[in-house]
């Protein structure tokens, strides 16, 4: 890991490029590309992509009741009258809400949790916004859907969320994991078939 | 990945998995023969990777590396066999003892009674009934392995054996000591032959047995394990302990 160091001595050039690499996936080449590519052709790309990345770093925070990013006290899902107040979805990212607000079949509410349990990371209930959570359910929530990953992280998330709700009476349910649909089952592995077979249900 | 002619496959378990660049994993892991150290798994995020998912903890694998650094490279991994399923608390519990493993072994520190000891646990966790019997007890035998096991059979000052009518209470780093009849959170000398007994029984999954749940259940042990563990983990607290303040462990 390469530190990113601010040094005056250094040229800009380099600094940019330096910079560049704190992006997920850019490596030393990705990196100079970037920049040079700004530079030679497109410098009022770069200029607009600045103030952008200043004013999204500076105004976009959290929701306070959701916890998903956005730039005033309440994000859109949140504000709007339309969607259904009693059901309350817990994702792990803004990345997985979007992915469920893109197929379109959800009409509820969500919380993110940003992240899951991880010990090891040092990320425990309180980095999660288990308080918050609980608060938020206290206010009117009947249903409480989890969407968390597959993982033994998810798992854990889960099983904590579920133990720590559970007394206020809500009903709580855990999305359901199994075979990809088109899946063929002789190719999937044993576990997510052991998973499958657990949550088989009545037709 | 390829599997080489020479790849030198050895027992390993992932404690900690994080992802690296845009497909690649790193995984710290136990590993029998050469304790705990972290390896790359390049690509495994991938879409088409067969082990995309699967790289999870509590997963039994067979993994080859090369690389001389802190920092290895997996050429090869195999899942000889079925995951260990853990739900809900005894779930937490194996997180739990993932961390104290993070964080007492030290890297490339071969611990194979260590790693024989985890896998019991995590077929405990699966299959015994007895609700904190097997984490106490890798707790006790994980302190014995680093250098810090406890005499549950005898009066530290003297050397003489406990009595079963007499109390005692505990002293990081020296162990049991008489204590005054009257004295708040002593133990009880019948206690420490009982919990003694069992740890020279060995371990076996038998004795996770409801006869033994009462003592290794019980919160006094769960205080003499907790502090000498403490002892070695310093100041920064254990952070799964937090999952279990609800559960009531
Ligand atoms: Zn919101």
């Amino acid at each position: 890991m390469i530190d990113s160091v601010r040094d005056s001595e250094q040229p800009l050039l380099d600094q940019l490029t330096e910079a560049f690499r704190c992006l997920p996936g850019v490596g030393p080449k990705g990196a100079q590309r970037m920049s040079l590519h700004l530079l030679e052709r497109d410098r009022s790309g770069g200029k607009r992509l600045a103030t952008l990345l200043n004013e999204a770093m500076e105004r976009i925070g959290n929701c306070q009741s959701c916890r998903n990013l956005c730039e005033e006290d309440l994000c859109n899902i949140c504000r709007n009258t339309g969607r259904e107040t009693t059901t309350l979805c817990i994702v792990e990212s803004p990345a997985d809400l979007i992915a469920i607000e893109q197929s379109a079949c959800y009409r509820g509410k969500y919380f993110v949790l940003m992240g899951t349990l991880s010990p090891i990371e040092g990320i425990g209930p309180e980095e999660i916004g288990i308080d918050q959570l609980l608060s938020r359910c206290k206010a009117g929530v009947e249903e409480l859907i989890l969407a968390v990953s597959s993982t033994v992280e998810g798992e854990a998330t889960a099983h904590y969320i579920a133990e720590s709700v559970r007394p206020l009476g809500i009903s709580i349910t855990r999305i359901a994991q199994g075979i990809p649909l088109g899946g063929e089952l002789e190719f999937i592995d044993g576990n997510t078939l052991a998973h499958a077979i657990e949550g088989r249900k009545g037709i | 990945m390829t599997k080489s002619r020479a790849a030198i496959f050895e027992k390993a378990y992932i404690l900690h998995a994080r992802k690296y660049l845009n497909t690649s994993l790193i995984l710290n892991l136990l590993t029998r023969e050469q304790g705990r150290y972290s390896v790359v798994v390049k690509g495994a995020r991938g879409a088409g990777s067969k082990l995309r998912g699967r790289l999870q903890p509590f997963t039994p694998l067979l993994i080859a590396s090369f690389g001389r650094g802190e920092l290895k490279t997996a050429t090869s991994i195999d899942f000889p066999g079925p995951a260990f399923r853990l739900t809900g608390e005894k779930l937490l519990l194996g997180l739990y003892s993932n961390e104290l493993l993070y964080r007492l072994l030290g890297h490339f520190d071969p611990a194979p009674n260590i790693y024989d000891e985890y896998e019991i646990l995590l077929d405990a966790l699966q299959h015994a009934s007895a609700r904190f019997a097997p984490i106490r007890f890798f707790e006790l035998t994980l302190l014995q392995e680093l250098g810090y096991g406890i005499n549950f059979g005898r009066e530290v000052s003297t050397g003489e054996p406990v009595e079963a009518d007499c109390y005692y209470y505990y002293v990081v780093a020296e162990g049991f000591h008489k204590a005054p009849a009257s004295a708040k959170d002593s133990i009880r000398g019948a206690d420490l032959i009982g919990i003694a007994a069992e740890i020279s029984a060995n371990g076996v999954l038998d004795s996770y047995s409801a006869r033994t749940a009462n003592q290794f259940d019980s919160r006094q042990l769960r205080n003499i394990t907790r502090k000498s563990l403490g002892a070695l983990l310093g100041d920064k607290p254990v952070k799964s302990r937090s999952l279990f303040r609800r559960a009531g462990s």
